[in-house]
């Protein structure tokens, strides 16, 4: 390497300043993969030799990813810590790829253009993002090897400098220690345009032994096979050391990886593909377009056509071929293009990859263009144009505005966050590690990708994870969810594959969730986890009871020792090594190295008879070698002319004023149809739109001037209003219909679809609508003039405390620390075939002292006896059981996932299908004794049945909220023996004295069908009805007073509980 | 290439004299071993604790004798060499403190190519303190057919199971105060006495000893008996007077204590379900008992009528109790007025029986045709907008019903 170009140092210098300063100020904290790469980091500094992690999926292979950069990582945490090493490790990647862009841009244009390319990706959005939005490290560890090793490999195949084939190799395999991927990739889309120009340069370049200076003057018959025979001979020892070049990549993409690759093809990859918005309709998703297209192209954008214009013809075109491709496959589902190229590769790829190496491929000829810009012919254009005001008009513009953009694109996630604030773990970690909490699985609810973080500061292990290509249970691998924690991204498909784990932990070991997000409540609560209240950060803490500990030793699928060995030593060393090599590289050290043109045995033979072939005929007409000139496009030719013609000034300022109208013309457009008042449909969604996304005070600019209330008393209204739909539900669909409509008024018809934790909810509103002028209002709600009769409620009540007999101490547990369970008697149970689907439905009654906390189960089995399915009741029954309390219940078998074609869908799965296979049930109850979701203040007032319908009220008499409230309604037979059990959420919280209305269907959401399985019960005590088909006398039938009889002769009772009480 | 070769010869060498080496089983003679050569004298039983001492008679001079204890779980090992003269009968003491397995065990002594196995019996140590004890379940029904077990495990000082046959005294003290002594003998590991349950409720304590009064023991245990089936629950009469039927006066109804079939009281929190068939349906509301109390607040109805009221607990529901809500609205004040904009239904002022404005909030509920609206009354008053052709207002104000026809002529 010659002298380092003073621009290169500066871009060098920005790069430590520029990227350095915002990694150094935690940018990477906010991005989707550091704290992955933090947390392999912090595997490899755990255990240097160790190949598997049981902290995540309940333990996976670390052989599934290159591990250079994360054992990069782990040497640099020693010393500094895993936070600061993730930062020094970033920032050399980041140093070392401003280097591979010079020398990588060397290759195709002159040193002053290529160090305008290394500047250039100082300031390129697409560094900016991968590196501060996204947080990718191997991406920028790897390339930067890859772009570094390039030289190399072009000298060897062109040279034939042996050396150059080891430095090349060697760089490479670093490359591949970083990440296999492009390695891959980056051979046909970087090395590929570089081998492919040089051949063709070879081929148009005499040989010494040729006639001197000549060329055949035009292509004949008779000289058609010496002049291929001339090109074939001159291309020839480049195609051999090209074919010896090719075992030498795939050796370093092999050897390296090794145990990667015997694991990937021992342990293919079977999971439903996980959408990303990379494979998006950008133009459907401008959102989508911004981040994966948009903002990574920036204003390369802008030089894209002058590239490939300017590749094309300059004998750059195999490089401009791989731009275009690169930039055709980083269009997503925009086009159909690359799903027919990638094939069924394009649902595993993220796309945006493409376009990121793109974004880097073109900076070679961007250098170009900034070259043209400073002192060439676009230059010399402007300056004839506009003078030299318009020249460093658009100089400074586009410099700033390349500026800008990048430090856009860096600090996007500081006002518009794509992760939750930042969580202090300290106070997780520190429960994590008291009273041996790690003895159990944990999950973490509305922490993106903190998660990882969290993960990397204890030994505890967790269910979900944050590298889903390791995923091995089939209930998440049957999802194409992501992430447990971000379920609700995903809609009712995630919340379907969270419930799975919520509703069956002690399959798990899970006892603890740490949720972030409220809108779970919900869903924790219904499902019988208990809020132990927000730890110091605000993190609040769900535990579930009667959950087993771990067992001590954990099984594990290590690899053999050998490749343990090989994935410790091996990646390491190729990057060392090739640290060593360019460093060498740059030192002035001659190293001596064999010159071969390998053509000596066969190929030497080949290359004399080839020279035979290519003697031309005495006779051929010889031209002067028009080697070095090339060919350029008449249009080109003339642009550059008229860039020197001088331009009048009437000109100048014609072509000023046509710009500044055009620009006019455009503004005015796009504005026009902004001003047009909304119609009252529009009015109506964008409200709904407001009250969603907690715009109060837009939305109160919707509301009716002449009949609103005051903004602060409106909003004390509002705030007053809680419960499901108004706390913890995401408006997900909206559809309006204006239903009638006068001059001023009209009625618009909202039919809203809310994603909740617990379900879609649908509702249906009529809204009112007033035109005020031009413009359509919505007619604020009457506000609600009930006032309870009492100022000061106290009602009596019981208070329970769990403490058990334990001393301080520090061991485990102590036998008279066990508490007892509660004695629960099962009523009833028997299973029935509801719309095809096996359902077991009964009743249980806690007939303790003590309150309990349910866990019923059941279990199908065939006449073998085996085992068919095992899941516990859900939220069909009333959790926690107060002393001679009775609950019905219902359990549905839901098995893992509908199949491997469709995403899981709880509202549309396809469980397990009833049949003759089904020989018998076993239903077991249990309980441990419970002090919390006891309240019991929910009455039911006014409860009347007409028709198909219960209506009433609730009315809590309690001295609390019930935020969520349930109705459960329980269908029986004439003799009082359950047939059926449904639930519904109430859509409004219930405040302390006050009534919500209660309407409900009596009819079974499902056909159900009884049948005469035996059902076999286990619990304290189990009824005879059982075992028999006559009501047993000690049954807890309801009383008739409290059954009603819808129009099918059945009971129906009703009982409403409180399943989030604040 | 010759140095190559030549070192792999050496190498080949020495792998073989390695394997040949292991192969030869470290060179000891492969000579047969001689049974019985040596008077060996081992106790036939020996209790876990003390030590077991094996004598060897005539030992052979300068002889190394090699002596184990094989319980099959974890052997011990004396090795020693008698003296170069002929000496009296050599003994060593094993300590079975250390074996935790009682039962059968071998000793083996050897001597060069004589062996001699005898054989003993480890027997279980007197029980120690603290014995385990476990019972459950921990309620019991009074008068019902569960029972509680008491399961005790002494063990001795190695922690075996002592020997079946042990006495385990049990002493119960009951909730009357009575007191009763239970033995048992421990078979197979542990020894085990049911309770059944007694009629009156409260907590029976347990203690026992292993071995007599002064034997090992454990912390005390007990199970509780509670209230079992109910006898009856009756409402208390109210003292004061019932609200009116104001669909919003609060009223406070009483169960009288609650005891079950033996008297026993029932335990504080046990659900009581109040269910109310009353003028406006049914009504649900549940409490806990307080002082084998359980106390509802009921929101007076919206109609005037009677209710009838039954307390449950469980499957038991007791006698019911009628009571009758009054109305609370006398007159409905209302009118149509037909402006040049609309019909205006104006309502009120609705006062109750003690002249106040009915409170805010209350519903009338009107029927004009086939128009139907619910207009909260402020102050006891609202004013509705009607369809231009309503002839007659249907209007209800909790209960009360008044009939208003709208005024002659057209607007």
């Amino acid at each position: 390497m010659s002298a380092v170009p003073t621009r290169l140092r500066i871009a060098l210098g920005l790069t430590v300043l520029f990227h350095g300063s915002l990694l150094v100020n935690g940018t990477f904290r906010g991005t989707y993969d550091a704290y992955v790469h933090i947390f392999l980091g912090d595997h490899y500094a755990r255990d240097w030799f160790s190949t598997w992690d049981q902290r995540w999926y309940t333990g996976f292979t670390t052989t599934s990813y290159p591990p250079g950069t994360h054992q990069a990582i782990a040497a640099f945490s020693k010393l500094v810590g895993l936070e600061a090493a993730f930062v020094i490790v970033q920032l050399s990647a980041l140093l070392l790829l401003t280097i591979g862009v010079y020398r990588f841009s060397r290759l195709w244009v002159d040193d002053e253009a290529a160090a305008n390319a290394s500047l250039l990706l100082v300031v390129s959005s697409a560094i900016a993002e991968t590196v501060h939005l996204f947080g990718q490290l191997p991406t920028t560890f790897a390339l930067a090897f890859l772009l570094n090793a390039l030289p190399f490999i072009r000298s060897w195949v062109f040279d034939g400098r042996i050396i150059d084939l080891v430095k090349g190799t060697i760089v490479l395999a670093a490359c591949t220690a970083g990440h296999h991927v492009t390695t891959l990739f980056g051979s046909v889309f970087f090395l590929g345009p570089v081998l492919v120009a040089g051949l063709l340069h070879q081929s148009r370049t005499p040989l010494t032994d040729e006639a001197a200076g000549a060329s055949a003057g035009a292509v004949e018959r008779r000289t058609f096979a010496p002049l291929i025979a001339r090109r074939v001979r001159r291309v020839l020892p480049a195609v051999l050391r090209g074919a010896v070049l090719g075992p030498c990549i795939l050796g370093a993409l092999v050897i390296v990886v090794l145990p990667y690759w015997l694991w990937s093809s021992s342990d293919p990859i079977v999971q439903i593909p996980i959408p990303h918005g990379s494979r998006a309709n950008f133009l459907a998703d401008l959102n989508i377009g911004l981040i994966f297209f948009f903002l990574p192209w920036g204003l390369m954008l802008f030089a894209i056509p002058y590239a490939l214009v300017r590749a094309t013809f300059d004998k750059k075109w195999p490089l401009a071929a791989s731009i275009l491709l690169l930039f055709v496959l980083g269009t997503g589902g925009t086009t159909p293009i690359p799903k027919l190229l990638l094939g069924p590769a394009f649902d595993i790829l993220t796309l945006d990859r493409f376009t990121f190496w793109g974004a880097i491929q073109i900076l070679p000829l961007a250098g170009l263009l900034v070259t043209s810009l400073e002192r060439g012919s676009l230059a010399q254009w402007l300056h004839r144009t506009g003078g030299r005001p318009l020249l460093r008009g658009v100089q400074v513009s586009l410099m700033s505005a390349m500026v800008l953009l990048a430090v856009f694109t860096a600090s996007l996630s500081q006002f518009r966050p794509f992760q939750p604030d930042r969580i202090d773990t300290d106070p997780i970690v520190a429960f994590i590690e008291k009273d041996q909490h790690e003895r159990w699985r944990f999950l973490t609810l509305g922490f993106g990708d903190q998660m990882a973080w969290l993960s990397a500061q204890t030994t505890a292990t967790q269910v979900d994870g944050n590298y889903h290509s390791v995923r091995r249970l089939p209930e998440l691998t049957s999802t194409s969810v992501e992430r447990l924690e971000g379920a609700k991204y995903r809609g009712i498909s995630g919340l379907g594959s969270l419930q799975q784990f919520l509703e069956v932990p002690e399959k798990y070991h899970l006892k603890f969730v740490f949720s972030n997000d409220a809108f779970y409540d919900p869903l924790l609560a219904s499902l019988g986890w208990r809020d132990l209240g927000p730890l110091e950060n605000g993190i609040v803490v769900w535990e579930r009871a009667d959950i087993e500990p771990l067992p001590a030793t954990l099984p594990t699928r290590d690899v053999p020792p050998w490749q343990r060995v090989m994935w410790g030593v091996v990646p390491p060393t190729a990057i060392v090594s090739a640290l060593v090599v360019l460093a060498a590289s740059t030192a002035p050290i001659a190293v001596w190295s064999y010159r071969t043109s390998l053509l000596f045995g066969p190929s030497a033979w080949l290359d004399r008879r080839l020279h035979r072939w290519a003697t031309l005929p005495a006779n051929t007409s010889l031209t002067p070698n028009r080697l070095g000139s090339g060919w350029r496009p008449r249009m080109l030719v003339r642009f550059r002319k008229r860039a020197g013609r001088e331009v009048d000034s009437r000109t100048r300022k014609r072509r000023l004023i046509v710009g500044a109208a055009t620009a006019a013309i455009l503004v005015a457009v796009s504005t026009r149809e902004a001003s047009e008042p909304p119609t009252p449909d529009l009015v109506v969604e964008a409200f709904y739109d407001d009250l969603d996304f907690r715009r109060w005070r837009s939305a109160y600019d919707r509301l009716d001037p002449q009949t609103r209330p005051d903004y602060e008393l409106w909003r004390l209204q509002q705030s007053v209003n809680g419960g499901l739909l108004a706390s913890y539900a995401k408006l997900d669909e909206i559809t309006t219909d204006v239903r009638t409509t006068g001059d001023d008024t009209a009625v618009v018809r909202a039919e809203l679809r809310y994603l909740t934790s617990l379900e879609w909810y649908p509702s249906v509103d009529d809204v009112d609508m007033v035109r005020r002028g031009d413009d359509w209002f919505v007619v604020a709600e009457p506000a609600d003039l009930d006032i309870p009769p009492d100022q000061l409620a106290r009602r009596a009540g019981v208070d329970f405390l769990v403490q058990g007999r334990r001393r301080v101490t520090s061991a485990t547990s102590e036998l008279t620390d066990i508490q007892d369970r509660p004695d629960l008697r099962l009523d009833d149970a028997r299973l029935v075939n509801a719309d095809g689907r096996p359902v077991v439905v009964g009743m249980v009654t806690n007939i303790d002292v003590d309150p309990a906390d349910l866990t019923i189960t059941a279990i199908l089995r065939n006449r073998e006896g085996e085992q068919i399915a095992r899941y516990n009741a859900t939220d069909h029954l009333r959790r926690t059981l107060l002393p001679r309390e009775s609950t019905s219940f219902r359990i549905d078998f839901e098995e893992v996932a509908a199949g491997t074609k469709v995403d899981f869908d709880p509202l549309d799965f396809s469980p397990i299908e009833f049949g003759d296979d089904i020989a018998s049930v076993e239903v077991y109850a249990r309980a441990t004794v419970t002090s919390d979701r006891l309240f019991r203040g929910l009455h039911l007032n006014g409860l009347d049945i007409a028709g198909d319908a219960v209506a009433g009220e609730i009315r809590n008499d309690g001295t609390d909220e019930a935020v969520v409230a349930m109705a459960l309604v329980t269908h029986m037979d004439q003799d009082g023996r359950v047939e059926w059990v449904d639930r519904t959420y109430l859509a409004d919280a219930i405040r302390p004295q006050r009534s919500q209305p209660l309407e409900l269907l009596t009819q079974p959401t499902a056909s159900v069908e009884m049948t005469d399985v035996p059902v076999q019960g286990f619990a304290s005590v189990v009824s005879d009805l059982l075992g028999s088909t006559e009501p047993a006398p000690n049954s807890a039938l309801p009383p008739e007073s409290l059954a009603l009889t819808n129009t099918q002769d059945e009971h129906v009772s009703v009982d409403v509980i409180a399943v989030l009480v604040r | 290439m010759t140095g190559r070769r030549r070192l792999l010869a050496m190498v080949s060498v020495v792998a073989a004299a390695v394997l040949a080496s292991a192969c030869s089983g470290g060179g000891e003679s492969s000579a047969p071993i001689a049974l019985g050569g040596i008077d060996v004298d081992v106790p036939a039983e020996v209790v876990a604790g003390d030590p077991l001492v094996v004598r060897i008679a005539d030992p052979l001079p300068a002889t190394t004798y090699d002596i184990a204890l094989d319980d099959g779980h974890a052997p011990d090992r004396i090795v020693l060499t008698t003296a170069g003269e002929p000496g009296p009968t050599l003994s060593v003491a094993f300590d079975t403190d250390g074996h935790p397995r009682i039962g059968r065990a071998l000793v083996r002594v050897r001597a060069g190519r004589a062996l001699t196995v005898e054989q003993t019996t480890i027997l279980p140590g007197s029980a120690v303190d603290p014995v385990d004890v476990f019972v459950g379940p921990r309620t019991l029904p009074a008068g019902s057919d569960q029972e509680a077990m008491l399961v005790a495990v002494p063990t001795d000082a190695a922690g075996n199971p002592v020997s079946a046959g042990t006495d385990v005294s049990v002493i119960s003290t009951n909730p009357d105060g009575s007191t009763g002594v239970a033995t048992v003998s421990t078979n197979g590991l542990l020894a085990a006495q049911t309770y059944g349950p007694r009629t009156v409720a409260g907590t029976t304590s347990l203690g026992l000893t292993v071995d007599g009064p002064s034997g090992p023991s454990a912390p005390e245990r007990s199970y509780l008996t509670v209230a079992g089936p109910i006898r009856d629950i009756t409402i208390e009469t109210p003292s004061d007077p019932l609200p009116l039927a104001d669909g919003r006066t609060l009223a406070t109804v009483r169960t009288e204590p609650i005891a079950d079939l033996f008297g026993n009281p029932l335990p504080d929190g046990t659900l009581v379900v109040l269910e109310v068939d009353g003028p406006d349906g049914h009504r649900i509301l549940t409490s806990l008992t307080i002082d084998t109390v359980a106390e509802f607040v009921i929101e007076a109805p919206s109609t005037p009528g009677t209710a009838t009221m039954t307390a449950r607990v469980g499957t038991t529901a007791g006698t019911s109790l009628v009571v009758q809500f009054e109305p609370a609205v006398d007159q409905i004040p209302a009118q149509i007025v037909r402006t040049d904009d609309a019909t205006m239904l104006q309502i009120g002022r609705v006062r109750s029986a003690n002249g106040a404005y009915v409170p805010d909030g209350t519903i009338a509920h009107i029927v004009a045709g086939a128009t139907v609206i619910d207009a909260p009354l402020e102050l006891g008053a609202a004013s509705v907008e009607l369809p231009d052709d309503t002839r007659e207002a249907v209007i209800d104000v909790l209960g009360q019903t008044v009939r208003v026809a709208a005024e002659a002529g057209e607007r």
